[in-house]
């Protein structure tokens, strides 16, 4: 959708999933990541997402929010913990809970309050789905 | 089991009789018992719980222990010594000691040989504890052996302390006080606390200790002290405790110093349990120095401090210190002995025999100076002499004797006056024995025993010389009462020897007595309850001898009253005694006499029937009338009697009349008597009771049977049993007035249609006069005879009404003495009652913890069954139920089972319920209790529990009624005044009680709310802020960059962000708007369909994101006058709900309109409200769902619900879960502030 002029091809990286009941988030975070380089596949709940990766998607990183209609964000990161198949996909908490760090702990995932800023999200994205070079 | 051998009880198996076990028993060879033993024992020890062992640590033991010698393995071994210490433990602490000491000894056995190395700790406590059982079960010998040994092997200071704490209670309890106090002594010397060697020393000391202990309180409160933390004087307080007793007994000059170095040492190193101890003993310290208002203080901070340790033994021990040695200071001493008796019951409970029977002897004492009666006072004593004698406390045992000597001798029962002795008792073994024991509280007690018994006999030089040979013990802890009792009598003695001293004599004499006086007044001043006729007759005699008649005569009455005031009869009967003999050395012989008869009545009353024996043989005039032996009694009817004025069986009625100490049996005594002796078939009393006379009894002898019968106290007027023109005549002259026959013509009753009709002939109206006043009439009658009432009569019958006149008047003031003290003692009661329900009320927040120890409190001493119900919204739920008698637990059991509280039902507590009044039932009939219950089984069921009285008391806080008390009694009539206003106290207390735990659970809840709301509201506030954030930096991100940054759509998006901003930006202001009372109206006339409309149209985007249309249903314009913005957010609000909880079913918004109001529904489909949060949605920071699924502040029903109420109309919903909810607003179509105003035009 927007020029990608400085970016490497999408297949040196992974897609990134964001999991999120606000539209307006998902709007504008799918066109900004999109923006530099990455796929993004979007989902407004826990299990619209689990739907998605039972389909064979991998993720390079799953953002996930907490507070969702539906299946919430807690409820997904147990289930995906327990399938050894998704079990190692990095998960980073993006919340506007004032105890958002806490539960992240609590999950064991990394953390990103709500609202953060470009850059921050750019850089996990990039560290969780730039593949590496000696990998490749 | 097949056989019958063995029965199965429950899930347990056992032998169908003892006599099969036993055969069951001797089935096994000697040989292999040990081995079955063990088997049994290891089998219990591995299938029983932990706690069941605990339960069953007896049983588990002794099998183990049968089979000890087979266990080999040393860990086995140990675990078996563990299993004897825990059986050994709980054996002590039910005071069975000498089970104790062989499970000890069985632990003892199972040590290992290198034990004191191995496991030092345990063998130690392990001997100490035998060492202790030893001396606990009377084999004194074994115990100092083994203590002594057990010294030589103790590692630390500590542990020797505690060996010396040990056998200080070892010599105390031998009567070795010397050897006790030396024990506690050295081992106190260990820690640098030492007591100086001389006698005269020791005040000094004192001075400086109080001096300095003094000045540390001045600028420190005993709450504020630190906790005593250094470990290895951790042992030094239970030092002093240990040494207490003994140093008073041995060496009492030192008593009040030991207290003060205690207390010095606890302001030094901090406090401890002990410490509440010390500040009461030092406080009686301070009291016997004469600082009362100190004591007081002090011993008000120790009871204080005692609260602050969950130590019951220790608050008992401070309570009881207050009551024996400080409440006499301030309070009357019936008021000390109440407190005094659970510490009795705890001391002897926990086996601490030394203080049980200190405490047996304070509180005889107590009884003593009470003024208790002396048969009953022989009661008390006898209880307390048989526990102390059950605990092999001879000392004490002893003492209590002494005591009960004392009470013999004032009945005459032992060989002479004064002395102590008879068949039983030795006053010489006695005080072999007490003095052996350096008992000297024994020794001081003889002491002042006899001064007071020389003293009321009259035998002044023996009074005087028990006073002056007072042993040390005396004046060391003068705050006992004994000691101030002591200081009366001497004094009083010194007063009544004055007249006859020598002239050096009379100066020591008076200068003792002035001390006194003002010793005296001081205490007086205090508590004048217990000091002030004490104070007023030592006055009175100053006041004799310094021959202030005057005012020797008020004090003499004002000591006479005080006493009599207090109930202190002893004090009431030396008084009158004293007064007699001041008017008698000044010539006033009959008012001698008058005070000589009433000190015999008191006397009499007091029960020292040897004292009265005495007054008799000193005054025989008085005896004539009063005294001598009672003659054999002589024939009973009229008819059979002679003439002749039978003077003995007159005295024997005014002895018998006199003997009646409760007005209903004085009456009827009195009509018997002068039936009996005074030739009338018929016989009424009237007495002046408030004011106007009153008949109080009738008589008549019919077929030679004599039968008095009470009346309930009838105005005289209104009976025709009385000729009341007689009586008035009597009343006016108080002369009696004799009709020989009023059945002859003329007589003066030939009208009375009373007398007519009784065929009344002998009449006799009879004036019963006290001093110059008028007390009551005796009329007579005999209507076979005329002239029967003959001059002698009337001088039998004067002799007689003479003594009835005083027997009532002291029945009268003996009655209100009883009910005074009937009040006090139930103010008290009720007080403690009530105390101790608040302290457990307040201990928790928790009532369903709280009530049943409250239901519990309840049937130990105000019911037989309690229970507690409270409201829980329409329900009552049972929360306690509590029961005196076991046996009616099924019978409960079924009717709760059976009979389930429901609303609606006719029961008591809804019956309570509805009219918010308490229901007291007395002795219901079946069918008031069948009208109460729901059938005819649950009336059975009730009348099973045999209940005969019900009290119900609402629970009433705040103006509501929370539940209710339910109390049942077996007792008939039990729920009188006193007990149903206890209830109603208790009622208020568990309703308060109630009502706080729900406020504060409504508080926390508040919290809770708040803190989600906070976090939603952060979480809502962040959510489009993120979105804005990111378009926005990507803007700047794309002007950098100078490419595009962001879409159109993307700033669409970042616009719509703002708009949510405002929004919940608009909630918050509308939240604090409301909360300050500023939501105003703007009112305009407004077209609801239209607006409805409008709304629709601007939220379809949002609906066709949620997939769910929303249909409008109307029948045309409604027109009102509202406040447009207010609606369109009270409209918006009801459709964004419904369409994000609606499950994307559609929505229906009907809007309709009847004559005066317009009717908005919002009906969806979708997940619908649990029932139980139904009336909370509309409540501020509630939201119907679990906070995390659904966008939103959970403000939006609270803001529609202010709006439609600010418009003066209202909102509702129905909901089902998984079925959809409605919400329904009904708007007048013009607010009623308006209607008013356009009323008034």
């Amino acid at each position: 959708m927007m020029a990608m002029s400085q970016a490497t091809t999408p297949t040196d990286r992974l897609p990134v999933m964001l999991v999120d009941d606000d539209a307006a988030i998902r709007e504008v975070v799918e066109a900004l990541v999109q923006a530099e380089g990455y796929a993004v596949v979007t989902a407004s709940d826990g299990s619209e997402a689990l739907t998605q990766l039972h389909s064979g998607l991998r993720p390079g990183v799953i953002l996930l929010d907490l507070r969702m209609p539906g299946m919430d964000g807690q409820t997904f990161r147990e289930i995906q913990k327990a399938e050894p198949a998704l079990a190692t996909i990095p998960v980073v908490i993006v919340s506007g809970d004032r105890d958002g760090c806490r539960v992240a702990a609590s999950l064991g995932t990394e953390s990103l309050l709500k609202p953060f800023k470009l850059d921050d999200l750019l850089g996990i994205v990039r560290r969780f789905c730039d593949v590496s070079p000696h990998i490749a | 089991m097949r056989s019958g051998l063995l029965v199965r009880i429950g899930r347990e198996v056992a032998f169908l009789h003892d006599r099969v076990h036993e055969a069951a028993y001797s089935l096994v060879p000697p040989g292999a018992r040990p081995d079955a033993h063990l088997a049994i024992g290891r089998l219990l020890l591995s299938r029983l719980p932990d706690r069941a062992i605990d339960e069953r640590i007896f049983e588990v033991a002794t099998q183990l222990n049968r089979g000890r010698d087979r266990i080999t393995d040393p860990g086995e071994k140990a675990l078996l010594r563990d299993l004897d210490v825990r059986a050994a433990e709980k054996a002590r602490k039910t005071a069975a000691y000498s089970s104790a000491r062989v499970y000890f000894n069985h632990a003892a056995a199972l040590l290992p040989s290198n034990a004191w190395t191995a496991v030092y700790g345990e063998a130690f406590a392990l001997e100490l504890g035998l060492g202790e059982c030893d001396y606990l079960v009377g084999d004194f010998a074994t115990a100092e052996a083994r203590l002594g040994a057990l010294r030589d092997k103790a590692r630390s200071e500590a542990d020797r302390a505690r060996i010396e704490v040990t056998r200080a209670h070892l010599y105390q309890l031998s009567g070795r006080f010397g050897d006790a106090w030396s024990a506690v002594r050295h081992a106190l010397e260990r820690f640098g606390i030492t007591f100086p060697a001389r006698d005269d020393e020791v005040a000094t000391a004192l001075d400086q200790e109080v001096a300095r202990i003094r000045a540390e309180l001045a600028s420190r409160r005993v709450a504020d002290l630190p906790e005593l933390t250094a470990p290895d004087l951790r042992l030094v307080p239970a030092l002093f405790i240990a040494g207490g007793v003994p140093a008073y007994n041995a060496w009492p000059q030192a008593w009040p110093l030991h207290w003060a170095k205690a207390v010095r040492f606890t302001l030094e190193h901090g406090r401890c349990v002990e410490s509440c101890t010390f500040f009461a003993l030092y406080a009686s310290v301070l009291a016997a120095r004469g600082e009362i208002k100190a004591a007081c203080d002090l011993s008000d901070a120790a009871l204080r401090l005692a609260d602050q340790y969950d130590d019951p033994w220790t608050k008992l021990q401070v309570r009881s210190c207050d009551a024996s040695q400080i409440s006499h200071w301030r309070r009357h001493l019936a008021s000390s002995i109440p407190p005094i008796a659970p510490f009795f019951a705890a001391a002897q409970e926990r086996g601490d025999v030394v203080s049980a029977g200190i405490i047996a002897i304070i509180t005889a004492w107590s009884w003593l100076d009470k003024g208790t009666p002396l048969d009953e006072l022989r009661k008390v004593q006898d209880d307390y002499l048989a526990s102390a004698r059950e605990s092999h406390n001879d000392v004490v045992a002893q003492t209590l004797r002494l005591m009960q000597q004392y009470v013999a001798c004032l009945r005459g029962k032992t060989l002479a006056p004064a002395s102590f002795d008879d068949d039983t008792f030795t006053e010489r073994a006695f005080l072999e024995t007490v003095s052996g024991a350096r008992f000297l509280a024994g020794v001081s007690l003889h002491r002042i025993l006899k001064e007071m018994a020389a003293f009321v006999y009259g035998r002044f030089d023996e009074a005087l010389d028990a006073a002056e040979q007072k042993p040390a013990a005396l004046g060391a802890a003068g705050s006992f009462l004994y000691e101030a009792t002591h200081r009366f009598y001497a004094a009083l003695t010194k007063a009544a020897l004055y007249t006859q001293a020598s002239e050096e004599q009379r100066e020591a004499f008076a200068r003792d007595l002035r001390e006194e006086e003002q010793r005296h007044a001081s205490w007086a001043r205090h508590c004048p309850d217990n000091f002030r006729d004490r104070h007023a007759l030592l006055s009175a005699e100053i006041a004799r001898i310094e021959r202030r008649d005057l005012d020797a005569e008020r004090l003499y009455e004002a000591a006479i009253e005080s006493a009599r005031r207090s109930g202190f009869v002893q004090n009431e009967a030396l008084g009158l005694e004293r007064a007699s003999c001041f008017y008698r050395a000044r010539g006033f012989t009959l008012t001698a006499d008058a005070y000589i008869r009433e000190a015999r009545a008191a006397y009499l009353r007091w029960g020292a029937s040897g004292k009265v024996l005495a007054i008799d043989a000193a005054h025989p005039d008085i005896a004539e009338t009063v005294a001598a032996s009672p003659p054999a009694p002589v024939s009973g009817t009229f008819e059979a009697r002679s003439e002749q004025l039978d003077l003995f069986s007159v005295v024997k009625a005014s002895q018998t009349i006199s003997s009646e100490f409760e007005l209903e049996k004085l009456v009827g005594t009195l009509l018997g008597a002068v039936l009996e002796h005074c030739g009338a078939r018929r016989a009424c009393l009237a007495l002046v009771r408030d004011g106007a006379l009153r008949l109080m009894a009738e008589g008549v002898v019919a077929e030679r049977q004599t039968t008095t019968h009470l009346l309930e106290a009838v105005p005289l007027d209104a009976s025709a049993l009385v000729p009341t023109s007689l009586v008035d005549e009597v009343t006016s002259t108080k002369k009696p007035v004799i009709i020989d026959d009023a059945a002859s013509p003329g007589s003066r009753l030939e009208a009375d249609p009373g007398a007519v009709e009784r065929h009344a002939r002998s009449v006799l109206c009879y004036p019963i006069v006290r001093g110059a006043e008028l007390v009551g009439v005796l009329y007579l009658e005999n209507d076979l005879a005329s002239g029967v009432f003959t001059p002698e009569r009337l001088t039998t019958l004067s002799l007689l009404a003479s003594q009835v006149a005083i027997s009532v008047e002291n029945a009268l003031a003996l009655a209100a003495e009883r009910k005074v003290r009937i009040v006090a003692q139930e103010a008290e009661a009720r007080a403690a009652f009530l105390a101790d329900a608040g302290a457990t009320l307040a201990a928790s927040l928790d009532y369903e913890e709280t009530l049943p120890q409250v239901a519990r409190m309840c049937v130990r001493s105000l019911a037989d069954v309690c229970t507690i119900d409270v409201l829980e919204g329409a329900e009552l739920r049972r929360y306690a139920v509590a029961h005196r008698d076991p046996s009616i637990t099924p019978i409960l059991r079924e009717l709760e089972r059976r009979y389930p509280l429901r609303s609606g039902s006719r029961r008591p507590p809804f019956e309570v319920l509805r009219t918010r009044a308490p229901l007291v039932v007395q002795d219901p009939s079946p069918e008031v209790i069948r009208r109460y219950t729901d059938d005819d089984e649950h009336a059975r069921l009730v009348a099973e529990l045999s209940l005969r009285s019900f009290c119900w008391w609402p629970l009433r806080a705040r103006g509501e009624v929370l539940g209710v008390l339910a109390l049942g009694s077996r007792q008939k009539e039990h729920y009188h005044e006193f007990a149903v206003g206890l209830a109603g106290e208790l009622a208020t207390r568990v309703a308060v009680a109630v009502d706080n735990a729900r406020l504060y659970r409504e508080a926390q809840h508040a919290i809770r709310l708040r803190d989600e709301f906070l976090s939603t509201a952060s979480h809502e506030l962040r959510t489009p802020l993120t979105s804005l954030q990111l378009v926005i930096e990507g803007l700047v991100r794309g002007a950098r960059q100078m490419v595009p940054g962001a879409s159109p759509a993307m700033l669409d998006v970042a616009l719509r962000q703002t708009g949510r901003l405002t929004t919940l930006v608009g909630q918050l202001l509308d939240v604090s708007r409301i909360q300050g009372g500023k939501l105003r109206l703007e009112l305009e006339d407004v077209e609801l369909v239209s607006l409805g409309e409008q709304i629709l149209e601007r939220i379809r985007v949002q609906s066709a994101a949620s997939g769910a249309p929303i249909r409008l249903h109307t029948r045309g314009p409604i027109w009102g006058h509202w406040d447009r913005s207010r609606v369109d957010q009270l409209l918006t609000n009801l459709l964004s709900n419904a369409l994000v909880y609606g499950e994307r079913r559609p929505v229906d918004l009907t809007l309709t309109c009847s004559d005066d109001r317009a009717r908005i529904e919002v009906r969806d489909e979708g997940i619908g409200i649990p029932e139980d949060r139904l009336p909370h949605v509309f409540e501020r920071f509630e939201r119907a769902t679990s906070t995390r699924n659904f966008g939103g502040l959970g403000l939006g029903l609270f803001i529609a619900r202010e709006i439609v109420q600010a418009h003066g109309g209202a909102i509702s919903v129905v909901s089902k879960v998984g079925r959809g909810s409605t919400f329904t607003v009904d708007l007048p179509l013009r607010s009623v502030a308006e209607e008013v105003a356009a009323g008034s035009q």
